[in-house]
């Protein structure tokens, strides 16, 4: 630095005078936040926290999708079940009698279900017992009941026709039967009826 | 400076996680820096806007930091290039001080001064030369602080600053002419 044309830039007494002038700090709350943020940026963030956060936010919407989807397909499902079951025995009905090109045209089970709505007379006629095969299983128990029950009145009609048709001797012969063989209940019925039957008649 | 006190092996460490290393870095250059802001800027505000923002910037920097010279120079360049963008942003545009074939600077009148009644009064001097390096232009009072306040060389300035060498020299020659004829003929 001994070349004069250096004195030019470079003066040690404003330099020296300069030094002189009071130092300025930053304030203590703009150290604390620069150290802060240093500190943070190279301190092991805890791993489960960011990760967890992050998990949470990347899943939230494909899972809140995903809920509603199955949502409204689960809603869907039931509707349509609930649609079927309720017109299933006339709609079965009325099918058989549907022209093809009806049934060809309708594309879906709940046009299909109008059609047959249209069809139906106001008051519908006594319906002929459904085929078991394609009712539900409380309906097909309904119609096994239905069907077993004409057999039922049918068979104890006989049995009253041949019991009136027996002589009340042949009737007190089949009550003493049933008391040897310890019916007793059977017995007492079978004598009120006798007894009903023939009010006058003196037993031996 | 040892070469393990060293701003670069202290940059290097904090690189490398340890943040004891840029707490002393930070005790190093924060007045200096701060002082930079200050005086090219003013506002006590701005400048400690922009004294968060080069560090913050740093930090962020740090994974890539390579000691390719000295980090004084780094850092500062950090700091122009904020300041600049200040610059750009407030309502004025980059002073035109900074042109590097600014022909005013010659011509830049120096305010017409008193002469300090009393020289020996260092404080006093101290603190109207403060008051003189506020009317100087910016490119000039940059070169000054950076010097003053950073410790840097004409070179270093240079590189700093986005200038040649020349330009750095030029600045300095004529703010501290100016400086000197304002202070009654100091030096």
């Amino acid at each position: 630095m001994n070349d004069p044309r250096d004195q030019e830039w470079q003066d040690q007494e404003l330099s020296a005078l300069y030094q002189a002038i009071p130092k300025v700090e930053p304030p203590p709350w703009l150290d604390d936040r620069i150290l802060t943020a240093a500190r943070a940026a190279v301190a092991p963030h805890p791993a489960p926290t960011i990760p967890r956060f992050r998990s949470f936010r990347f899943w939230a919407v494909p899972v809140a999708l995903a809920a509603t989807l199955i949502m409204a397909v689960g809603l869907v499902q039931l509707t349509r079940q609930a649609g079927e079951r309720e017109p299933s025995m006339d709609m079965k009905v009325q099918s058989s009698a549907k022209p093809a090109a009806e049934a060809d045209a309708a594309p879906a089970g709940r046009l299909e279900f109008k059609a047959a709505d249209r069809a139906l007379p106001a008051v519908p006629p006594a319906s002929p017992a459904p085929e078991p095969s394609t009712l539900m299983p409380m309906e097909r128990r309904k119609a096994d009941l239905l069907q077993e029950a004409p057999a039922a009145v049918e068979k104890e009609t006989t049995v009253r026709q041949l019991k009136a048709e027996r002589s009340p001797t042949e009737w007190l012969a089949e009550i003493a039967e049933l008391r040897q063989q310890g019916r007793t209940a059977e017995a007492e019925a079978s004598l009120a009826e006798f007894r009903r039957r023939y009010p006058d008649y003196h037993q031996p | 400076m040892q070469i393990d006190d060293a701003d670069e092996t202290l940059m290097l460490r904090y690189r490398d996680g340890d943040a004891g290393a840029f707490a002393r870095l930070y005790a190093r250059h924060k007045g200096p820096l701060y002082r930079y802001f200050l005086r090219q800027c003013g506002q006590p505000a701005v400048a400690e806007e922009l004294f968060q923002d080069v560090w913050l910037k740093l930090i962020t920097a740090r994974a890539g930091y390579v000691p390719q010279a000295r980090f004084a120079t780094w850092l500062y360049r950090i700091a122009h290039n904020r300041l600049v963008d200040y610059y750009r942003a407030s309502q004025r545009n980059l002073p035109v001080s900074y042109a590097s074939d600014c022909p005013e600077w010659a011509e830049v009148p120096a305010p017409v001064e008193e002469q300090p009644e009393n020289r020996e009064d260092r404080r006093r001097q101290a603190e109207r030369l403060l008051e003189l390096l506020a009317e100087l232009p910016e490119a000039q009072r940059e070169a000054v602080l950076l010097k003053e306040e950073a410790g840097l060389s004409l070179e270093e300035i240079a590189q700093t600053t986005g200038t040649g060498r020349e330009t750095v020299k030029s600045r300095l020659r004529y703010a501290l002419a100016r400086l000197r004829r304002s202070l009654g003929g100091a030096s």
